[in-house]
């Protein structure tokens, strides 16, 4: 197989060179942006398991992610809808305080994932920031709704 | 049936590794017995996935529940509408239809790129066999929509989120989009194993790009409409990773769109193209990694199965061999230009492109940055809105200011006066737009401002070019100015159908600007016959009114507006209960008022006193969010068209230019 070589570039001229360290501190200057604004900005908050929540988070701002297992009251009502999350296998549990939209799934045995501050062994949920995993979606080997 | 269903995909499975062995014994050895033999294994392999469609609808329409997927999706008070789109609401039926739509783009790629990129055809069918071979695999082992059970009596239905007319364009437009995205990466290897690195197989995959480009657009628009009028929270895009798994692609091919035309006209960018090619579509393997494979907590909440590691593993495959092929390659990318001036047409491509990738790291970072924290050791971390909000903005702003520069922009080097002349109307519109707007008072939101003023400057800039052009085609060929206008769009429509889909975005723009940075939001607990505002709305709770619907059960608040102190309208948010589904769905009330505003009512919660929860909000000019799709559309079918004229300028110029590195 015969190569014809490709026609060799001319060298660059010093405009060009300057262009390229322009370009290249451009490229600097967004991949900085993203060290700065993701080290110093308060963007990110913590995912925690139950158990995982139960040391250490005290008054801290986290998004919590377990199984219902008992709810009263209702959140359109001010002292709000509480529900328990529960971690089976460390069997350890967190209440939730909660007002603000109810997504259609949620109900006791569902998944939830919800952002809020904890005080204790109670979460003061973030109002309209409750998402209920469907569990149809979540079982091993199952044929789900994924199409939304 | 299923049996048969099942063999049609193991047939057809084996036929994809044929075809891409053949395809490469063609490529190798130039014997085009094995390239006809492995064309005809495409049909093939097309007439079996069609066979395995008919026999999967056919199995929903029967209610054959001994079908699992069918079971598990469908039920038999399923109107008969949603049992059509329950096809694509599973995991395997929704891998059936992409690897259908695969197969027919596939074809249609095979054939018409026959003539003009002859030399290509082996390893594009060799490429194409083998992501065709990949989907099939998955059909047969981790997600057959053929597993089979003993029949319960009756299925578990549709989730109720689902059964809305939207499920009906919005998961096949998004796996249209999806699905193209492939053609262009395959031509792209196609054209680097075979040793072309000239421009030809960027003519061939702009048009396949753009339709891919197109259809995730409009995917993207349409199911943010459905968010928006569905789910019930007040929003249209959460930045939730789902979202995002097609917005990534969608961006870098963007970027690629623009890019291409400075390889087309200049000859430079060759390798950032092919990377770029390269990006969109292992983005969009990576979305569909996230998507399915529940790796991350995400609203649309899909499966947590073995089928992520699947895609893990193409995404793997993909990276590593088209970073080999460009590597490989690399002497046929060299640049036959140089950008001689930062202040140039080129040049400001160049930016737009490292905005444009910037956006799609930041979304990517986003997405992967619960991943990153874990694997580092920490406690999994998440980013939110605010984080993307803010790259949008800090990049967003000078993306869409460079969409009004770049047109106007000289290629290769722009003078001082062409600058003052170009740009001094569209300046003055946006100074005055930002000026208006904060004297009447909307100077509260700084993004909006400046964002609308860019807005201002960019139209005017699309406009003043329209008008250039047709003023020309008038003082030559003594043309109305309607003519003159359709004439210039016609005989340039892809530069002109570029400048619609701007405007749209610029439409786009304005709507999410107005309906997010100045809106108004109310929440109130109303007893009968209570009230509350939202911005210039009185709404006042006269009661619950139940209803029964086809297989749900329903409760709507009834709630009269009233605007200036005179009656308005009746509205009914409402809850529905579906027994079958054993869920619930918030159906919110929207009234888009004469000036493109919404005012949009969500019921979230009833009482056992009888009192309920409303949420009220106020969106101004959020109709023109969604028009702009109609633009967009309009836009992008111009740029798309056939264009014989085009076509003989194309033939013409790579019929004068050498071929690079024509032989491997």
């Amino acid at each position: 197989m015969s190569e014809t070589p490709a026609p060799a570039p001319e060298q660059p001229a010093k405009g060009f060179r300057h262009i390229r360290l322009v370009i290249a501190l451009a490229v600097a200057s967004l991949l900085g942006t993203f060290a700065v604004y993701t080290a110093f900005a308060d963007t990110s908050i913590p995912v925690l398991g139950i158990a995982q929540a139960s040391t250490g988070y005290d008054g801290k701002e986290v998004r919590l992610e377990g199984r219902v297992t008992k709810a009263t009251g209702d959140a359109a009502d001010p002292q709000g809808l509480r529900f328990t999350v529960r971690d089976f296998e460390k069997n350890t549990t967190i209440d939730v305080v909660y007002r603000g939209s109810v997504p259609d799934a949620f109900r006791v045995g569902r998944e939830v994932v919800i952002d809020g501050r904890l005080q204790g062994a109670t979460l003061q949920a973030t109002p309209d920031t409750l998402v209920t995993k469907c569990p149809s979606k979540y079982q091993e080997g199952q044929t789900t709704t994924d199409a939304a | 049936m299923a049996l048969v269903g099942q063999g049609a995909l193991i047939l057809a499975f084996a036929l994809a590794v044929y075809a891409t062995g053949a395809a490469v014994t063609a490529g190798t050895g130039r014997d085009r017995r094995f390239l006809i033999s492995a064309r005809h294994a495409l049909w093939a392999i097309l007439g079996l996935v069609i066979l395995a469609d008919v026999i999967f609808i056919r199995a929903i329409f029967a209610h054959d529940f001994s079908f699992t997927t069918v079971a598990a999706t469908t039920s038999r008070a399923l109107p008969d509408f949603y049992l059509f789109t329950s096809w694509w609401g599973s995991q395997a039926g929704s891998l059936l239809l992409w690897t259908t739509i695969l197969m027919v783009c596939t074809i249609i790629v095979v054939r018409s790129t026959r003539r003009a990129l002859g030399e290509l055809q082996p390893w594009l069918i060799a490429v194409l066999g083998a992501i065709a071979g990949f989907f099939l695999l998955l059909l047969i082992v981790p997600a057959s929509p053929f597993q089979t059970q003993i029949a319960p009596s009756d299925g578990q239905g549709l989730n109720p989120a689902l059964q809305n007319p939207y499920m009906a364009t919005h998961p096949p437009t998004l796996y249209i989009g999806y699905v193209a995205i492939a053609i262009p990466f395959a031509l792209a290897m196609a054209a680097m194993i075979a040793g072309r690195g000239d421009a030809r197989w960027v003519v061939a995959s702009r048009r396949w790009t753009l339709i891919a480009w197109g259809f995730l657009g409009i995917g993207m628009l349409l199911g943010s409409h459905w968010a928006y009028q569905e789910v019930g929270w007040g929003g249209y895009w959460a930045w939730d990773p789902v979202e995002n798994a097609a917005l990534m692609p969608w961006l870098v091919a963007t970027a690629f769109l623009h890019s291409v035309m400075v390889q087309e006209r200049k000859g430079m960018l060759k390798v950032w193209n092919i990377a770029l090619v390269s990006g969109a579509f292992a983005l969009s393997i990576f979305g569909t990694f996230i998507t399915r494979s529940g790796i991350l907590s995400s609203v649309h909440a899909f499966v947590s199965t073995s089928i992520g590691w699947y895609f893990m593993v193409a995404l793997a495959v993909i990276i590593a061999g088209s970073t080999a092929v460009i590597l490989w390659r690399l002497p046929l990318l060299r640049a036959d230009q140089r950008i001689e001036s930062l202040v140039s047409r080129e040049a400001t491509f160049l930016f737009n492109n490292l905005l444009l990738v910037g956006i799609a790291f930041a979304v990517l970072w986003g997405v992967v940055y619960p991943l990153v924290t874990e694997a580092l050791g920490s406690v999994r971390e998440t980013v939110s809105s605010p984080f993307y909000e803010f790259f949008v903005i800090i990049f967003g702003l000078p993306l869409l200011l460079l969409m009004g520069i770049g047109p106007l922009i000289a290629w290769r080097r722009a003078s001082l006066k062409q600058l003052k002349r170009s740009f001094l109307w569209p300046l003055a519109a946006g100074l005055i737009t930002g000026g208006v707007l904060v004297v009447v008072g909307l100077g509260s939101s700084w993004p909006g401002v400046v964002a609308l003023s860019v807005c201002a400057f960019v139209t005017v800039t699309i406009l003043s070019e329209y008008i250039r052009g047709a003023a020309a085609r008038r003082s030559i060929a003594g043309e109305g100015w309607l003519t003159a206008v359709w004439r210039l769009t016609d005989r340039n429509r892809r530069r002109y159908g570029g400048y619609i889909v701007h405007l749209s975005i610029v439409v786009f723009v304005i709507g999410a600007v107005g309906s997010t940075a100045y809106e108004t939001r109310e929440v109130g607990l109303l007893q009968k016959g209570d009230t509350m505002q939202v911005g210039a709305y009185t709404l006042t709770f006269q009661g619950v009114q139940p209803s029964q619907g086809p297989n749900y059960t329903q409760r709507a608040a009834v709630i009269d507006v009233a605007k200036g102190g005179e009656p308005y309208k009746q509205m009914l948010p409402a809850r529905r209960n579906y027994p079958r589904e054993q869920t619930t769905s918030n159906e919110v009330a929207i009234d888009t008022t004469l000036t493109g505003g919404d005012l949009f009512l969500i019921l979230d919660g009833i009482r056992a006193d009888g009192a309920v929860q409303i949420k009220a909000f106020y969106k101004p000019v959020i109709l023109l969010l969604w028009l702009s799709g109609f633009l967009f559309t309009g836009g992008l079918l111009l740029c798309v068209w056939p264009d014989a004229r085009e076509s003989r300028r194309i033939v013409r110029r790579y019929a004068e230019e050498p071929i690079p590195g024509e032989a491997r």
